[in-house]
């Protein structure tokens, strides 16, 4: 859990503090310097209209990690919502939920948020809530497992004995029990939100211009990639350590959660109590 | 004085496999009432169904005349706290994720004690009452011996004053060396609490010492104990 909370605390650092540090306005531009190279003035270079490309790739970050952590959030309470209410229910509630989901994660994620796009139409609140359609189903088929798999212990049994309502018993021992895994999930799904909100804003469906968004930037700067490599370099680049970043941070959590072994100590330990 | 059991002609079928057949039996207030068989006769699907957690095909399971097996919602919530179980495997009873303390205090909670003060006080008495010490409340169960274990389900059983204490072989997952000391807890329980008890196991002779009657299960049916033990 530690990994994913120093890779998530300094995403959003970043997110946080990144507009504050730019040094220009990312929509500050100067016709005088357009496509300079690095300089003291503008230290990744200025764009087509001379805007200076650090600060865009600085506001670009609170844009890239608040659209991500907004689809993650949505697609994980209303999936993790779904999957206790079929998981509880059973029968034919659990049925056609189910159903539904399976169809869903039949289809690619990103064909069916271009499915509702193109429905809704193109902008950026359009294309969190069709990442979020597209990505809760994962969430739901997961915590329905996993709640299936943990209601008939007997401990949870014994907190239907005491006459706890369904209510009480999913708040208190169901979901906290889902959240691991399902966070462990989350942190490998979110790095592929990221090339989604990319490749989206990229394709015009997402992030609009002037808001500067790493994949959006990433594709307009194309045009340049022979005379100003950098401008395609480093949003490039930033995209892919976000992926990494959130990629190396599950597989932690992952392996965090294989048991090991019991230490020489904690073995002495436990005889002695068991013979006390 | 509560905690009359009565289970009329309890039928329980999985699929083809009939569990239970027609089990009758009855329950005095305050009586240990021992119940033997052999793994796989249907013992812990009675009790299951005594305690509500198993419906069942056919059969009524009555409390001091009410019928449990027909109430719904709240009135069902409330009367199956009068009704509780001890596991079988005091590991798999108790949650991983809780301290004993908030193990204790949940039933509590259920029940609406609203003071804190008073929770911590009854979780401090539960766990007097089966012979451990108070600091174990900190505890999770992974740093508690099955002996232990075993005694904080029972604990949490009580916590809930139930009339009926249905034991579905409450030590037969322990080392022999311990098995004595969680009975003991047990009997010493129906001494101080007006508690009926149903003490399921298969081994004979523990439960002959315990009981003050034994019935004897085989393949979903009640006989008696003398054909039960001839059959050992
Ligand atoms: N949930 C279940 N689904 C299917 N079969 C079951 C289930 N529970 C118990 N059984 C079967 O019912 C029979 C009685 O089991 P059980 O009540 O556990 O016996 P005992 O506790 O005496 O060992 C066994 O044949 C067992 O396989
Ligand atoms: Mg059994």
């Amino acid at each position: 859990m530690k990994g994913v909370a120093i890779v998530v605390g300094l995403f959003a650092l970043l997110a946080l503090l990144g507009p504050e540090l730019a040094p220009y306005a990312p929509d500050d531009d100067d016709l005088e310097h357009i496509l300079e190279g690095p300089s003291a003035a503008h230290l990744l270079g200025t764009d087509e209209i001379g805007r200076d490309q650090l600060s865009r790739m600085l506001h670009a970050a609170r844009t890239s990690l608040s659209t991500v952590a907004l689809v993650l959030a949505g697609a994980l309470s209303f999936g993790v919502l779904v999957g206790s209410i079929a998981a509880l229910r059973g029968g034919i509630v659990d049925e056609v939920l189910m159903r539904i989901t399976d169809v869903a994660l039949a289809v690619p994620n990103l064909v069916i948020a271009l499915a509702i796009l193109g429905f809704m139409g193109a902008g950026t609140t359009n294309m969190v809530f069709a990442l979020m359609l597209a990505a809760w189903p994962a969430y739901a088929r997961l915590s329905r497992t996993l709640i299936v798999q943990i209601k008939r212990r007997p401990y949870i049994e014994a907190v239907q004995l005491m006459g706890a309502r369904r209510t009480w018993i999913l708040r208190r021992h169901l979901v906290p029990a889902v959240l691991g895994p399902v966070l462990v999930y989350a942190t490998a799904d979110a790095g592929f939100i990221v090339v989604s909100v990319a490749t989206l804003s990229f394709l015009g469906l997402g992030v609009q211009p002037p808001t500067p968004e790493w994949g959006q930037m990433l594709v307009s700067n194309l045009q340049f990639m022979e005379t100003r490599p950098e401008l395609v370099v480093f949003p490039g680049l930033a995209l892919t350590l976000l992926v990494i970043g959130f990629n190396f941070a599950g597989e932690r959590v992952a392996l965090d959660r294989v048991p090991r072994p019991l230490s020489k100590r904690a073995l002495a330990r436990r005889r002695k109590e068991a013979l006390a | 004085m509560n905690g009359r059991l009565v289970v009329d002609d309890v039928h329980v079928r999985f699929g083809d496999v009939v569990a239970v057949d027609g089990v009758s039996l009855d329950l005095a207030p305050g009586e240990i009432l021992g119940l033997v068989g052999d793994s796989g006769c249907g013992k812990t699907t009675l009790a299951r169904v005594i305690v509500g957690l198993e419906q069942p095909q056919a059969g009524r399971v009555f409390l001091d005349g009410e019928d449990l097996t027909a109430l719904r919602g709240a009135r069902r919530r409330e009367v199956r706290r009068r009704v509780q179980l001890v596991f079988q495997d005091p590991e798999s009873s108790l949650s991983p994720r809780l301290t004993i303390g908030q193990t204790l205090e949940e039933p509590l909670l259920v029940a609406g004690m609203r003071s804190r003060r008073e929770r911590v006080k009854r979780v401090t008495e539960l766990l007097e009452l089966v012979g451990l010490p108070a600091t174990l409340a900190g505890r999770r169960p992974r740093a508690l011996s099955g002996g232990q274990r075993q005694r904080i389900g029972i604990a949490r059983a009580l916590a809930s004053k139930p009339d009926v204490l249905v034991c579905d072989e409450p030590v037969s997952s322990l080392d022999a060396s311990v098995r004595a000391q969680v009975m003991n807890v047990l009997l010493d329980l129906r001494d101080e609490l007006d508690v009926s008890v149903l003490l399921i196991a298969h081994d004979h002779d523990l439960v002959r010492q315990a009981s003050d009657r034994v019935l004897a299960m085989a393949a979903g049916r009640l006989g008696s104990p003398a054909q039960a033990l001839q059959r050992r």
